[in-house]
């Protein structure tokens, strides 16, 4: 995974928990070197190390981990690294959703190692869609959903997100359903 | 679709496909608009002249019906003469129907530029690489960030270990200054004992009282070098520079080591020296790095060997002052951290050599005050040559004795 990931993670847990708890989640993930480099590539396996670690921290469920990562990284860390692209990527939150395969896509021409995932958009009428997400990566699926609720941070609408079937069903990629509507001001 | 056509488009297809095409007659008169570039340009309207929408950057001078045959293999590159500032870039081809076709798309080299035409991906043929420039340039502002956020990090670990360094050697400092207080009075009253000057002591205490003199000159040697190390690391070494002559100050060094070098019956001799050359320097600092050099050299010469001192200015006008021992020499490999605090070469361990460490880098710190420096060569077997170079401007001339 790329090392901008990981400083999204700690970002999240040093604005949440201080810089004291994050240098106590790497010790314990055994991490010597905590300085991350954004566009460095670090082994898949750090990251469930770090989660695991973080959750035994932070008392919290790896699942909560990743759906506030996924929330952070759409709400702070890619507009901070990424903003062009991600204004790039469409000015609704619908627009944003279908066109993350095609940026995923074109990243991974640019960037031949990086494993991106895949998305495929179902319109089900209006605010509401279902999400096919494939990745080569299990267990992401909380991350997805956090992206989704961030993502409707970006654009005021408050964002349910429900995984309705996955790979534990025999499919191949998880499902979500997802509805979205303008938040009460 | 006539023979030796291949491309018949739905316009709603070539819209899709060419977001930004133009579709001109031969006078280079618009005759239609794809939507993209019709929302960026209002101007850009069935009927206007492409002339007064674009104004060529390439190819040089102005559009013409004439240079058109000339155009569909030039690459074009066009800045729109009004507001937003556009600037796109494609080729102009030949249809079958004898209009021409404007294929161009915008030119992307910041990533601010897309934002600040309100263009996303859903505006772009996806054909178009347009979208992969925008990851590549994203990209880079990316690693710029994290370049500085790194560099930032750097310098503030730096900032404090710098401060946490010159905290330590203050308090090494003042720490020294107490302890060689008390130490002044241990010594001087085991140098009065020693004397028996108040009456003689048993026989087996006069050992023990000898012992205990050895090792507080010792223990004050090292203290004062801690004391100067902590000086000099924290900045507040200074220097007390005057002027004397050189071969003096070497010969108070050789007098003050005679003890030692007669006690191994070595030879010292004083191979070149002008009498008369003056320096500018700190007097005891120079002293110190002479007795320094010399007592290392006394260290490891073999008995009965030869020390050469040698003063001389080398051909930059440096001035060299050289101490070479005839000693088992030093594996090179060593020479590389020999100056660092607290290391010792190897060899010295292996002859038993006693000290703190700290001479040689206080040498060469106490001549980098100067400006200078010392240098060392050896070669196993053969000995060892340390070198205390001035620079020029520490060489005040000729003087003569007062």
């Amino acid at each position: 995974m790329q090392g901008v990931i990981y400083k999204s993670i700690e970002d999240l847990v040093v604005a949440g928990w201080g810089a004291e708890t994050w240098a106590e989640i790497l010790k314990k993930a055994g991490v010597d070197d905590p300085a991350f480099v954004g566009m460095s590539r670090y082994p898949d396996e750090l990251a469930g190390r770090i989660v695991g670690a973080a959750s035994t921290v932070l008392k919290l469920p790896p699942e909560d981990i990743m759906r506030a990562f996924g929330r952070h990284w759409t709400t702070n860390t890619a507009p901070t690294y990424y903003g062009d692209l991600m204004a790039f990527a469409g000015n609704s939150f619908l627009e944003v959703v279908k066109n993350l395969d095609q940026m995923h896509a074109r990243i991974s021409l640019i960037f031949p190692n990086y494993k991106p995932p895949s998305f495929r958009v179902e319109e089900l009428g209006p605010g509401k869609l279902r999400l096919h997400y494939s990745s080569q990566r299990a267990g992401l699926g909380p991350v997805v959903e956090g992206m989704m609720v961030g993502l409707g941070d970006r654009f005021g609408l408050d964002v349910q997100i429900k995984p309705e079937r996955g790979r534990t069903d025999g499919l191949d990629h998880d499902e979500f359903t997802v509805t979205y509507a303008q938040r009460a001001s | 679709m006539p023979a030796g056509e291949i491309l018949s488009l739905d316009a709603a297809v070539a819209d899709r496909l060419f977001p930004f095409h133009v579709v001109l007659d031969r006078d280079l008169r618009v005759l239609r608009v794809a939507s993209v570039i019709k929302r960026l340009l209002p101007a850009l309207v069935p009927g206007q002249m492409l002339d007064r929408v674009f104004e060529p950057l390439r190819p040089v001078g102005p559009l013409t019906v004439e240079s058109v045959s000339q155009l569909a293999n030039t690459l074009l590159i066009l800045r729109s003469r009004q507001p937003p500032p556009l600037v796109v870039k494609g080729q102009i081809a030949p249809l079958a129907d004898g209009k021409l076709m404007l294929l161009v798309s915008p030119r992307v080299s910041d990533a601010d530029e897309m934002r600040r035409l309100n263009l996303t991906a859903a505006d772009f043929a996806l054909h178009d690489p347009t979208s992969e420039m925008l990851v590549v340039l994203q990209a880079m502002r990316a690693s710029l960030m994290d370049a500085e956020l790194l560099a930032k990090r750097l310098r503030q670990t730096r900032d404090e270990a710098l401060q946490a360094s010159r905290a330590k050697s203050q308090f090494l400092a003042n720490m020294s200054h107490e302890l060689r207080t008390p130490l002044n009075a241990i010594i001087g009253f085991t140098e009065m004992m020693s004397s028996q000057i108040h009456g003689p002591l048993p026989e087996r205490y006069v050992d023990y009282v000898n012992d205990v003199g050895v090792s507080g000159h010792h223990l004050l040697d090292l203290i004062n070098d801690l004391l100067d190390l902590a000086r000099i690391e924290a900045d507040s070494f200074e220097l007390k520079p005057s002027r004397f002559q050189i071969s003096e100050l070497i010969g108070e060094c050789l007098r003050a080591v005679t003890p030692q070098t007669q006690k191994k019956e070595l030879t010292v001799e004083l191979l070149e020296s002008d009498p008369a050359l003056t320096v500018e320097a700190d007097e005891r600092a120079m002293k110190q790095i002479m007795l320094n050099l010399l007592s290392n050299a006394i260290k490891f010469s073999r008995p009965s060997g030869r020390i050469d001192v040698a003063v001389k200015r080398d051909d930059s006008s440096y001035l060299r002052i050289s101490v070479a021992d005839h000693g088992e020499g030093i594996d090179p490999s060593t020479i590389a951290w020999i100056f660092e605090p607290f290391r010792q070469g190897d060899h010295q361990v292996s002859v038993g050599s006693e000290g703190t460490g700290l001479g040689l880098h206080i040498a060469k710190r106490l001549a980098g005050l100067h400006g200078g420096t010392i240098s060392m060569k050896s070669q196993i077997g053969a000995g060892t040559t340390v070198a205390l170079l001035l620079p020029p401007v520490r060489v005040v001339g000729v003087e003569k004795s007062p």
